[in-house]
């Protein structure tokens, strides 16, 4: 039995599923998003590196300016703004006390290169053991030091004060922090008694898993200078914060969710009708469309892309699918073709069914009326 | 310490085992290894303590060896030993007379076995293959080869020998066709050392022939290759043998939560930089599966191999691994070769280490002019159970954490129980597959007697990283807690880092599908990409 | 849970990777299985597929009970005997449930917490109506729509008599409270009288319809799960699973597609666990939308902490109320006319978290619908 009412189905949510259903969905059409789980974006720290593409990769008239600029705008629409544009260079700090460059990185970094400022804090908490502020700042002293040129690092360790037990994982202090305002206060009280005559705090990702763009800032008013949040090890803080971001961004342009179980078949009709079936408990869930979306990432093997001729005219593979990332640019691959495919798969037109509303059979509330056969 | 009597070069079992035969008979020795300690054949290897069954057709005497050497360890190294029993599995398609050839050989060389029916099997084996035609039963067993050769050290240690790990010799200086000692290097920090003593003994293994020519002297050692596969889960609780002429992929090992598949044979150079093609581990699957069906769909976590160090004198140049003797061989060079005060000892295999350490440490007395006898066979290795710390254990930790550490830590248990009572944050498990808390980790850092210099070292002693992460989660706050504890500084920490990421990827690299290539991928994608290992120290992006 | 509770191993640590070391002989009881909610979450979130909240099921059944708490969750795990007893008197029933001296003795012997109230009893009375609708519905309410809100069952019903002919059997728990509290012979009797008892039916074409998200999830997901050992009943379990429908679903597949008039409602939409465990998507939501004047939105957030008869305990009320607190924000600061969800316990949970009633969607479809 087949329940109506979408153009495009997106099969993945990962940043090439995200991307693609955003942009299907901004071009008109109902999409359903179907996922297995939340694919590896929001496990790592969510910077997007273009420079790891190798050239020819992907082609493009404008440098993906387009692209970029679409998730740019996404990005800040569902509250979890991204610097960067292209051709520019961002060093993120990493939790070995490196940097790494990338094109595009969540505001949540902070607001400029440390390495151009004069001071700067890098604050623990002690009871959370996977990040060590003196082991960061012993690296990125070093760094300077070798570079000749850099900020003063100084680490800290902050205790907060009151707390009968202190949170020891990133995951619950992040909870905390957006359940109990005590504890908020507290935590912002004591990293602004710090950030006097800092110029940047790098704390590790654990200030809230609500924290959007606005908080943020919000954030770095109260405690008097920007805050850059490191990303640790996963269930990254930072990952879940922009995966649920986006998450409620699809839901609020109407995307429909279907997440948790394995996509079993893929049939197709004709360039205007296809389907799938997913494999939830009791009954298989049968979904129809016009288009269907891939972004089921490198290890799934949904249908046999490995020649185009046996890729349907309404099937768009993008992401870790197409086969042509490593983990360096995976992240860029995933937004280009994943906005690309959103895009085509949605100009494919509408599914084969009416609109959202009222989409039951015609039977009629009279008792004795017979109803329609199915 | 700059002299002793006896320096032991080389820290697998046979070395090991030595350390520990002389410091019974009161001899002052050091051993000297330039890895950490197992890095040879005895931490590549199937961790099979063999109950001679597999030799009781082709050499009755290796077989007999075996089970007089497997009854003893079972005495004096127990907390090393998983006492999983064994079997020898006859399938439809084997050799039905090599079955009859072998159930007379076990009986000859004195290893006690038992007809099982096929009914009887499966249901002790319900992994085996519904056609098999019977099995037989045998006494062998899973021995962790890491623990084994820490606790003959840590004995050692205690008793006031010594072992210094990292320490790669250099040269054998020689007086007058007389050895009178060594130089080594420390490996970690570069810096140079000599000991002056009596005796040297090549306990190098595969090396035996790079030790050997600083002495001046040739000993011809063939390396010989074996792969084995870490499957993900616990497939058989008994060692299981399939009942023929021995083949590749013929044996699989329970150990611990996982079991261990194996194993081939390809001769190669050298007992470094080994490499296994991925044909390789699909052709031990292959095989493997008829043995396990449920091989044939099982996770690979891991691919490792080491070389099997086979003594090859001249006159067997020609054959091939198999075929030449896992026997051993003891070379009194002042014999052979007029250089005075060395000794080699090489080949055989792990069941019987303690026997090499013995004619070996007999013939060092018969040189020293002592008359000691062996003790080994009866001297205990280390103690365990310990009721007292473990029921102290199980008030601060879970159950299956405090049972975990109980059994790999013996009687040290206390010590650990002890930190976590001044510092309960100690008690929070670091790694989840091996249930390894911080407190176990920190203690072989600091209060090991032979303690962890890297973080490969911290995964030996604890089995930390040996699960499905490989090390990816865990191996981070291993790093940490070394730093923490002034074991190496940032720099150093996050090259350490490096190197142990590098170890457990090559591994995973050589598994050619299935759900490992998925891990191995978030591997990269956080340490590689995310915290940028492979490019600290350079604040930038990986050159193309 | 484990952002409320630090200690919590989680589930990969409480199932499959304890799972791993018990095939190695060690002793892996631990009290921490009772705070696995069975929400089914990390089934959800595993990509590898892995049934973990299987392994953690068959842990908690395994292990073994003692205390008062043992007498406690023998209790909760038979609500429909609860709700049979209490309904015989339900005014009496609902006073004595309240009374103070009462629920100290509960607190202090059985540890239920004080700070919840009860849901009332009631006597349950349901109107049928025939109709010659080729298409035949058994309704399964679950107990807490049966005992505890029965008015709820009458507007199901009436629902449902537009497109299909009706019936609501006589009894049984889906089995959900019984797996829950580590039950297993009452779960195990819950089962086996439900799949004698629809069986045939399901077999002649009929279909069953919960309005219970959690026992909706339990026919689909887990009957087919904890029967298939059982040759005779695996195959029946396994066809009850297949024509179970969630009410929403239900509706939008084989509903009628009548006139909807205006309601004027700002509603805070809550996906209980067991839903999302079914991997429908939203229908309720897309039913909802559909409505014109209605404003609906989906909380974001995950699970409401309630778990069904979790949130009960003493000693877990609060872990319950921490857990909750993220929905209770996002409903707050959303400022509805009202709540919705399609779980008993759920709608208990947000009512007690930010004191707004919360209905079941369909009462709205039928304001819709009137």
């Amino acid at each position: 039995m087949l329940h109506k009412g979408f153009d495009v189905l997106v099969i993945g949510e990962g940043l090439a599923g995200v991307l693609a259903s955003a942009a299907a969905a901004r071009q008109g059409a109902r999409v359903a998003l179907v996922s297995k789980g939340p694919g590896s974006f929001m496990l790592a720290d969510d910077c997007i590196d273009f420079a790891a593409l190798a050239p020819g990769a992907l082609d493009s008239e404008d440098g993906f300016k387009r692209e970029i600029q679409f998730f740019l705008d996404t990005a800040a629409a569902a509250g979890c703004e991204y610097r960067g544009g292209p051709g520019e260079t961002i060093s993120v700090p990493t939790i070995l006390g490196g940097f790494r460059d990338v094109t595009l990185a969540p505001v949540y970094f902070g607001g400029c290169d440390p390495r151009q400022l004069k001071a700067v804090a890098v604050v623990g908490f002690p009871s959370i053991l996977d990040f060590d502020a003196n082991f960061v700042a012993e690296r990125l002293s070093g760094m300077a030091r070798n570079e000749a040129s850099g900020p003063t690092y100084t680490a800290h360790q902050l205790e907060i004060a009151g707390l009968s037990e202190p949170p020891r994982l990133e995951i619950q202090f992040a909870a905390r922090f957006d359940r109990d305002a005590n504890f908020r206060a507290a935590v912002l009280a004591a990293l602004a008694s710090v950030a006097k005559s800092m110029d940047l705090l790098m704390v590790p990702g654990v200030l809230g898993l609500n924290t959007g763009t606005a908080e943020l800032r919000d954030m770095w008013r109260q405690v008097g200078c920007p805050i850059c949040e490191i990303a640790t090890l996963p269930p990254s803080v930072l990952g879940i914060r922009l995966f649920r971001r986006f998450r409620q961004y699809l839901s609020r342009m109407g995307v429909e969710e279907f997440t948790g179980f394995a996509v079993a078949k893929v049939w197709f009709r004709d360039e205007h009708h296809c389907a799938i079936e997913v494999e939830t408990p009791g009954r298989a869930l049968q979904l129809e469309a016009a288009a269907l979306v891939l972004a089921t990432g490198a290890f799934s093997h949904l249908i046999d892309t490995s020649t185009s001729a046996n890729v349907p005219s309404n099937v768009f593979v993008c992401g870790g699918a197409l086969n042509i990332s490593e983990p360096r640019n995976e992240n860029a691959i995933a937004l280009v073709t994943g906005i690309r495919a959103g895009i085509r798969a949605a100009k494919l037109g509408a599914g084969p069914c009416g609109k959202m509303t009222g989409d039951w059979t015609n039977v009629s509330t009279a008792p004795t009326a017979m109803p329609l056969a199915r | 310490m700059d002299k002793t009597q006896v320096v032991i070069i080389g820290g697998g079992a046979t070395g090991a085992g030595i350390l520990w035969d002389l410091t019974l008979r009161g001899v002052n020795a050091v051993l000297l290894e330039k890895a950490d300690l197992a890095n040879g054949a005895t931490g590549r290897c199937h961790g099979l303590l063999h109950s001679g069954g597999r030799y009781a057709v082709k050499d009755p005497e290796a077989a007999n060896e075996c089970i007089r050497e497997n009854t003893i360890l079972r005495r004096i190294a127990r907390p090393c030993i998983e006492e999983t029993g064994g079997l020898f599995v006859q399938l439809p398609q084997d050799d039905a007379s090599f079955v009859t050839q072998w159930v007379h050989g076990c009986s000859k060389a004195g290893i006690p076995t038992e007809c099982l029916s096929r009914e009887e099997a499966l249901a002790l084996e319900p992994n085996l293959p519904d056609d098999i035609v019977r099995a037989y039963t045998c006494p062998d067993a899973h021995v962790d080869p890491f623990q084994l050769v820490i606790a003959n050290v840590e004995a050692s240690v205690a008793r006031g020998a010594a072992c210094i790990t990292y320490a790669e010799v250099t040269a054998i200086r020689r007086d007058n066709g007389m050895v009178t000692g060594v130089e080594y290097r420390n490996c970690l920090t570069g810096e140079r050392h000599s000991i002056t003593c009596e005796l040297v003994i090549n306990a190098s293994g595969g090396w035996a022939q790079q030790i050997a020519s600083l002495a001046g002297v040739d000993v011809p050692v063939r390396c010989d290759r074996g792969a084995l596969l870490i499957m993900n889960q616990r497939l058989v609780n008994r060692v299981v043998n399939r009942c023929r002429k021995p083949g590749d992929a013929d044996i699989l090992v329970p150990a611990g939560p996982v079991c261990i598949l194996g194993t081939s044979s390809v001769t190669v150079p050298s007992p470094e930089n080994l490499v296994v093609p991925p044909e390789e581990v699909k052709a031990l699957l292959k095989l493997g599966a008829e043995l396990i069906p449920a091989l044939g769909e099982a996770r690979v976590l891991r691919v490792f191999t080491g070389a099997r160090p086979l003594y090859a004198p001249k006159s067997t140049s020609g054959a091939g691994g198999r075929e030449i003797s896992r026997g051993f061989a003891l070379l009194d060079h002042e014999q052979t070769d007029r250089v005075a005060g060395f000794i080699s000892i090489v080949g055989g295999k792990l069941t019987t280490y303690r026997l090499m350490a013995q004619v070996t440490a007999d013939l060092v007395c018969k040189k020293l002019g002592l008359k000691a006898e062996c003790s080994t066979d009866r001297v205990p290795l280390r103690c365990y159970p310990d009721d007292a710390a473990f029921r102290e254990a199980l008030t601060i930790l879970p159950l299956a954490v405090a049972e975990k550490a109980h059994r790999r830590m013996g009687n040290r248990l206390a010590d650990l129980v002890a930190a976590i009572e001044r510092d309960p944050g100690l008690a929070e498990v670091v790694c989840e597959c091996e249930l390894v808390t911080r407190g176990e980790i920190e203690y072989v850092l600091k209060d090991f007697p032979i303690p962890a210099q890297t973080v490969a070292d911290i995964g030996r002693r604890t089995r930390m990283g040996f699960g499905t992460c490989q090390g990816t989660f865990c191996g981070y706050r291993a790093m940490l807690a070394g730093y923490r504890h002034g074991k190496w500084s940032a720099e150093q920490a996050v090259a350490r880092l490096k190197a142990y990421l590098e170890e457990r990827w090559k591994g995973q690299q050589w598994i050619p599908q299935g759900k490992q290539a998925e891990q191995l991928n978030l591997s990269h994608e956080l340490l590689s990409v995310a915290f940028n290992v492979e490019n600290e120290g350079a604040g930038g992006r990986h050159a193309a | 849970m484990i952002k409320v509770l630090p200690d919590f191993p989680g589930p990969k640590a409480l199932g499959p990777a304890l799972e791993r070391v018990r095939k190695e002989g060690i002793r892996c009881e631990t009290p921490w299985l009772d705070y696995c909610l069975g929400c089914h979450g990390c089934e959800i979130a595993c990509p590898n597929g892995v049934n973990v909240a299987g392994l953690i099921r068959r842990a908690k059944l395994k292990q073994k009970k003692s205390g008062r708490t043992a007498v406690r969750d023998t209790l909760f795990a038979r609500p429909d005997l609860l709700g049979r007893l209490g309904s015989i008197a339900p005014t009496l029933t609902n006073v004595l449930l309240d009374v103070q001296p009462n629920r100290w003795l509960m607190s202090g012997f059985l540890k239920i917490s004080t700070k919840r109230s009860f849901p009332s009893y009631y006597s349950p009375k349901v109107t049928l109506k025939r109709n010659g609708a080729s298409r035949h519905t058994i309704f399964f309410p679950g107990c807490f729509i049966r005992h505890n809100h029965p008015s709820l069952m009458q507007t199901v019903v009436d629902v449902l008599q537009l497109c299909s002919s009706v019936e609501v059997p006589p009894e049984a728990c889906c089995g959900i409270p019984a797996l829950a509290n580590g039950d297993s012979p009452q779960l195990m009797s819950d089962l086996r009288r439900n799949v004698e008892a629809f069986a045939s039916k399901v077999e002649n074409g009929a279909s069953i319809v919960t309005a219970c998200a959690s026992c909706g999830h339990m026919l689909k997901a887990e009957y087919p799960r904890l029967l298939h050992e059982d040759p005779q009943v695996a195959g029946l379990a396994r066809s009850i699973s297949e024509h179970t429908y969630d009410l929403a679903e239900f509706l939008l597949e084989f509903g009628p597609k009548p006139e909807l008039h205006p309601v004027q409602l700002r509603l805070a939409y809550h996906a209980p666990c067991h839903l999302k465990a079914q991997g429908i998507g939203r229908p309720w939501l897309r039913i909802l939308r559909a409505i014109p004047g209605i404003q609906v939105e989906e909380m974001a957030a995950e699970c409401c902490g309630m778990a069904g008869t979790f949130g009960f305990k003493q000693e877990k009320y609060q872990v319950s109320m921490d857990i909750g607190e993220e929905l209770f924000g996002a409903i707050r600061t959303y400022r509805p006319d009202l709540g919705v969800s399609e779980c008993g316990t759920c709608r208990m949970q947000i009512e007690h978290g930010t004191g707004i009633e919360a209905l079941h969607p369909v009462e709205i479809l039928q304001r819709a619908l009137a």
